[in-house]
């Protein structure tokens, strides 16, 4: 390393050489130095477009800049599910993050492997809100798989929303479903939103993994 | 010896004579590998190249999948389009098809006779006699067998020897013309391949250590300002700077973690180990220092790595890993040394003098620090550029121990001479063998994708995978699978290697297909350049740390499937079913096997509409549920496969009953082999019956498989 930097210090020195000036030679480093001043100025254009051809993506807006503040509560990262299995690939299994790809479409999902339910805390909130997400059945095969969503407030539990996927035999079940389920909050410290994923009504749990994405409570327009 | 304080001649006579023995010797080491298949990413150029003609000025904008993430255009991609236009040329001059890989290969000739010859010049700077180096080179192990790719590594090598040999003897000769020619050379080089632009840092440092004027530094800068215009010009048709993205998926890939630097290092140590000459001579010639104690601390060394960082690995593999290892130290250390002998005042690296010692091994470490530092991954072929810095050291080496042997009352067994020309023999030797394995590799994927053809004989069909591999199936007609799997229609058949980059299927055509049949394939050689059981990663460190392997197992195994027509119609049937349950897809397990099927309850009938212009043969696996029946029940229940014409007339009918509460042979699966006309001949739909004469049962009945062929 020693000698190294040396090599970079002597670096001027050894340009400039290190033998006596004559008037004939003060005269050529003139010239040369002239020369050499010319050299700079194009060396800083070039090292001035390089590091613009380099770094100037910088300018163009970044997706970050160009986000607007959410206006809703994201949930994905607020769910559990007690008892469940995490990740793995049996029933009763919950995986928070789990990708899956519908119509060409790759999402970053949230696994239910039925029998399962997963739960979110929501105390504390007041209001109409919309519970909204993207959900699939992750698998063609199988008789389907009913979702329920329970809204539990103050200790009552009450279903607000059923769905039944059946991807097998219903091609409109074949892409991402959105979801929408209008729920008014209390403000309840206990405020509790369950998802529970169950077999169709055939009871076959075979296939039955539902995926849900982009899971946010987003204000209605009384909250807005 | 020469102390190379003066300024090196070259005799023409002796250079006519050189360059012919070098040309020769490209000629005859690449003359059994001209029929290589397109191998590795020559697939990617290929593609770009048929794309440049549409659009000469961008030929990387296009919307690509590659490894099945789609892609609007192919901008940033690792390289400009320097390849693209070579093969666009050649694609517009000779075509595509089926046996013409030869003249691509031959045409690509150019740039390794370029780079031999060009490193002829190189090595004339700092070595008596250039001639063993260059020979070595054109049988360096590495070279031998990226000189068989279209890929852009072996024509930047070319253009960069090229320019650093016209620099160099321009610098000597202060002449305009061999300055131009390098100038043009490095553009070239950079054209080839982004890092390149290190040519501009390096030959300006030897620029500035020869105080060579005014006119080297104004031959240095065409090349980068060339490369900036090309840049705002792509920024205008992009709207974006296409480094950007290329930097943004290097981050993506992780290549700054210090795990992954680490493996990039010992990659880096393994290829230059074992493949740039045979290791022996480097462990003999460079590792020979304190009586052998060197070579057996990096040995110790060596296995501590080996079992810190691969336990995993066989003992052979291990071996091997040990070895390269050691000799990959081995050629740092001696760099190193010889880098830093070239600082120290009144002392002369191998003889050579400082200004050009210093540049020999600002080259090498520049491009070991760039090979680290920048790239995704390790791989052989991005260490080619700094092969001859070390080629030069080590033939140095050789000349110099050469001169301390007439000191010696008798010449050892393994003195210089025998030493160089072992290096060449066994260099060239492995080197061939190496080659060899790679294009026994290569040849696999024409030779799949022609059984594949056969299997699917015309029909729908799609691959999941890269290299090799897609450019063969494609050219077969198989197309690739579309981003969005729903278009992909019920009996399609779908190809996914095991080797050749396959990526996940998205889960729900997945769980849709059925295995139809497993291609598989052996090598005549043991030797493996990449396989994925004995991790030799000599194309990529994702695979494995050595660079070849040893092996008798397949190498690579072509999984063909077949999406279920039934199973991926069945939203589009029309269901008449006296039962509750509609029919639905899943596995019954009769008899130890639950293929894909179509459950029905009795009392079922699916209509599928049939679209296929031309007949085809379905195979079907019919039975009965083990819940339908119990031991003596005298129930009967019927399959009936039916073609249907307008207004739902019969046109053929198979219908079989089972009655397996009675009889044993009923409760396995039966198969079916029915053919069905095509529309062309009136068919309008199909219809799959299940009945049973028990009216309460509730036993379910499968129609399984279904696999879809065109009759022979």
């Amino acid at each position: 390393m020693k000698y190294i930097a040396e090599f970079f210090m002597n670096l001027p020195d050894l340009y400039k050489g290190n033998h006596q000036d004559t008037k004939s030679t003060k005269n050529t480093k003139r010239k040369l130095h002239s020369n050499h001043s010319v050299l700079g100025a194009l060396g800083v254009l070039v090292v001035s477009l390089l590091v613009l051809a380099l770094t100037g993506g910088c300018i163009a807006k970044s997706p970050i800049q160009g986000k607007q503040h959410p206006s809703f509560l994201d949930l994905t990262s607020r769910f559990f599910a007690p008892g469940a299995r995490l990740k793995g690939s049996g029933t009763g299994t919950f995986d928070p993050h789990y990708p899956v790809v519908r119509k060409g479409e790759r999402r970053d999902t949230m696994l239910l492997i039925a029998p399962v339910t997963a739960k979110a805390e929501i105390g504390g909130i007041e209001g109409s809100y919309f519970l909204e997400a993207l959900c699939t059945q992750v698998f063609n095969t199988g008789d389907g798989i009913q979702m329920d969503i329970y809204l539990t407030e103050r200790g009552e539990r009450r279903k607000v929303y059923g769905r039944y996927f059946d991807a097998g035999r219903r091609a409109e079940d074949r892409d991402w479903v959105p979801v929408s389920v209008p729920l008014i909050l209390g403000k309840a410290r206990d405020s509790q939103v369950e998802i529970e994923a169950s077999a169709g009504p055939q009871g076959d749990l075979t296939s039955d993994w539902l995926a849900l994405s982009s899971v946010r409570l987003v204000p209605g327009k009384e909250a807005r | 010896m020469r102390p190379f304080i003066q300024n090196p001649t070259l005799r023409s006579y002796q250079v006519h004579r050189d360059l012919a023995i070098l040309l020769v010797t490209v000629a005859v080491c690449a003359v059994p590998f001209l029929n290589y298949p397109f191998h590795m990413d020559d697939n990617f150029y290929m593609d770009m190249a048929r794309n440049a003609r549409v659009r000469p000025l961008y030929p990387n904008d296009t919307p690509y999948v590659f490894e099945g993430h789609y892609l609007p255009d192919m901008g940033s991609h690792s390289h400009p389009p320097f390849q693209t236009y070579f093969l666009t040329l050649l694609q517009h001059l000779f075509g595509e098809g089926a046996g013409r890989e030869w003249i691509y290969h031959m045409c690509s000739l150019v740039f390794p006779i370029l780079g031999v010859l060009a490193f002829y010049f190189v090595a004339a700077r700092f070595l008596e006699r250039p001639l063993w180096p260059s020979m070595v080179l054109a049988c360096c192990p590495l070279f031998l067998v990226m000189q068989h790719t279209l890929m852009t590594d072996v024509p930047t090598l070319a253009f960069w020897l090229a320019a650093i040999a016209c620099f160099l003897w321009a610098t000597d000769r202060r002449s305009t013309a061999l300055y131009a020619a390098s100038s043009l050379f490095q553009f070239a080089a950079m054209f080839a391949s982004y890092q390149s632009i290190a040519l501009t840092p390096l030959l300006g440092a030897y620029q500035l250590r020869k105080k060579a004027g005014l006119k080297g530094w104004c031959f240095l800068l065409p090349a980068p300002l060339a490369m900036a215009a090309w840049f705002v010009m792509n920024y205008f048709h992009y709207h974006r700077w296409l480094l950007m993205d290329t930097m943004g998926y290097i981050q993506s890939r992780h290549a700054g973690t210090l795990a992954m630097l680490w493996t990039k290092l010992l990659a880096i140590l393994e290829y230059q180990g074992w493949l740039v000459l045979f290791p022996f001579f480097f462990l003999y010639v460079f590792g020979r220092g304190l009586r052998g104690r060197f070579l057996a601390l990096a040995a110790l060394a060596g296995v501590y790595i080996c079992q810190l960082r691969i336990p995993d690995y066989r003992f052979t593999d291990k071996v091997i890993f040990v070895v390269g290892l050691a000799a990959g130290v081995f050629v740092i250390w001696r760099m190193a040394a010889f880098f830093v002998d070239s600082f120290r005042e009144g002392e002369k690296a191998l003889g050579v003098v400082p200004p050009e010692a210093q540049f020999l091994g600002l080259w090498y470490f520049g491009v070991l620090a760039y090979c680290v530092l920048l790239f995704t991954e390790g791989s052989a072929r991005y260490i080619l550029p700094l092969v001859p810095p070390v080629m030069i050291c080590f033939f140095r080496q050789l000349e110099v121990s050469e001169v301390s042997e007439y000191r010696l009352p008798s010449r050892p067994l393994l003195n210089s001479a025998m030493l160089a020309s072992g290096s060449l023999v066994l260099s060239l030797a492995w080197g061939m063998a190496l080659s060899h394995a790679d294009q026994e590799f290569a040849r696999i994927y024409p030779r799949a994708a022609y059984e594949f053809s056969r299997i699917t004989n015309g029909m729908t069909s799609y691959y999941v995978g890269e290299w090799g591999f897609r450019y063969y199936f494609s050219r077969s007609g198989a197309r690739q699978l579309p981003v969005d799997e729903s278009r992909v229609r019920g009996g399609s058949f779908l190809a996914l290697p095991k080797l050749a980059l396959p990526y996940d299927i998205p889960a729900d055509l997945r769980t849709m297909t059925m295995p139809l049949q497993a291609l598989t394939y052996d090598l005549a050689t043991p030797l493996r350049t990449l396989d994925w059981q004995t991790k030799a990663g000599f194309y990529s460190t994702g695979w494995g740390l050595i660079p070849f392997s040893f092996s008798r197992r397949t190498l690579e195994e072509v999984e063909i499937r077949q999406v279920s027509f039934l199973v991926e119609r069945l939203p589009w049937s029309r269901v008449v079913s006296s039962a509750s349950v509609r029919p639905w897809p899943g596995y019954l397990l009769i008899q130890e096997k639950n293929p894909l099927a179509i459950l029905a309850k009795p009392g079922t009938s699916i209509i599928y509409p049939w679209t296929e212009p031309e007949p085809l043969v379905l195979e079907m696996a019919c039975g009965v549920g083990p819940d339908a029946y119990t031991e003596g029940s005298d129930s009967t229940f019927t399959f009936s496969i039916r073609e249907l014409g307008s207004g739902g007339k019969i046109l053929s009918n198979f219908s079989r009953t089972l009655k397996p509460g009675m009889r044993k042979e009923d409760r396995a699966w039966f198969h079916v082999r029915f053919l069905l006309q095509g529309r062309e001949q009136g068919v309008e739909s199909l219809e799959l019956v299940y009945q049973s004469t028990d009216k309460d049962s509730v036993g379910t009945g499968a129609f399984a498989e279904g696999f879809l062929r065109r009759p022979e």
